[in-house]
């Protein structure tokens, strides 16, 4: 039964990450796009991280795709030659692609060896990847981290002001 | 109990298909967004070590990797927006020229 769920959510992120490569409207692909990023939280959510989850649909979905979605719309539509001038660069790119694919796979199903349980021992799942364990590690052991964050988002908001002031 | 390398060999695949369209496509929001497939697919192998391991430690990276993702994209939004007034193009061949 998870497996099958598995495989549709599966089969669902990679249909529509491939549609937001392929598709020429950049308002269809940023849809896209968002499809694919609520099917990655429900993917999370088989995984047991319910936090990361909400956070995913959050941010992701809710936060960032605004922001894009609103730039597709203030800018004018734009014409593209999609695959590029030449037809060498496919040649070149889809067998690169193929090769890095064929890679990632080998070596996942060669050297992936690791034993569960053996070392440590497990956490019980109810409380694995919920708010409060979470919150417990994120503000006792990377509490500085965390503070670190804050400073980042302060830089891209000075940055995002800075980059779009009136000339002088 | 699902396998981990399957979730491991569906990270792969996204994240090929985000290299995919950095290299393919010329609109450069759409370049942007590729990346943010990528991230995602790193993200979701973070989640799936961190399942198989039994530690919480990898979400909370994922955490602070989706907060780098956001502020990743609100500066590179904003240098699009800078750009596009400038050159009057979306088109990333068309910035061939490092002066501002």
């Amino acid at each position: 039964m998870g497996l099958i769920i598995f495989l549709i959510l599966g089969i669902m992120a990679v249909v529509t990450a491939s549609g937001v490569v392929i598709e020429k409207r950049p308002v269809y692909s940023a849809i896209y796009f968002i499809v694919n990023l609520i099917t990655l939280s429900l993917i999370y959510l088989t995984l047991h991280a319910e936090f990361l989850a909400v956070v995913q649909v959050l941010i992701y979905a809710g936060a960032v795709m605004v922001l894009f979605l609103f730039m597709i719309m203030i800018m004018p539509p734009v014409v593209e030659n999609r695959f590029g001038k030449i037809n060498l660069e496919k040649f070149i790119i889809i067998p690169l692609l193929l090769i890095l694919l064929f890679e990632i796979i080998y070596v996942l199903y060669s050297g992936l060896t690791i034993d569960i349980g053996k070392n440590m021992p497990p956490l019980s799942f109810e409380k694995f990847g919920g708010i409060a364990s979470l919150g417990q590690i994120l503000f006792k052991r990377y509490l500085v981290p965390f503070e670190i964050t804050s400073l980042i988002l302060l830089v891209a908001v000075i940055g995002a002001v800075y980059l779009r002031r009136p000339d002088q | 109990m699902i396998p981990i390398k399957l979730y491991l060999i569906l990270s792969g695949v996204l994240f090929v298909i985000g290299i995919g369209g950095v290299l393919f496509r010329k609109n450069i929001i759409i370049m942007l967004m590729s990346i943010e497939i990528m991230l995602n697919a790193v993200n979701l192998a973070f989640v799936s070590f961190s399942n198989l391991l039994m530690l919480p430690k990898g979400q909370i990276f994922v955490l602070f990797s989706i907060t780098v993702a956001a502020a990743e994209v609100v500066v590179g939004l904003s240098i699009i927006v800078s750009i596009f007034h400038k050159k009057e193009s979306m088109d990333a061949d068309d910035m061939n020229v490092l002066k501002g």
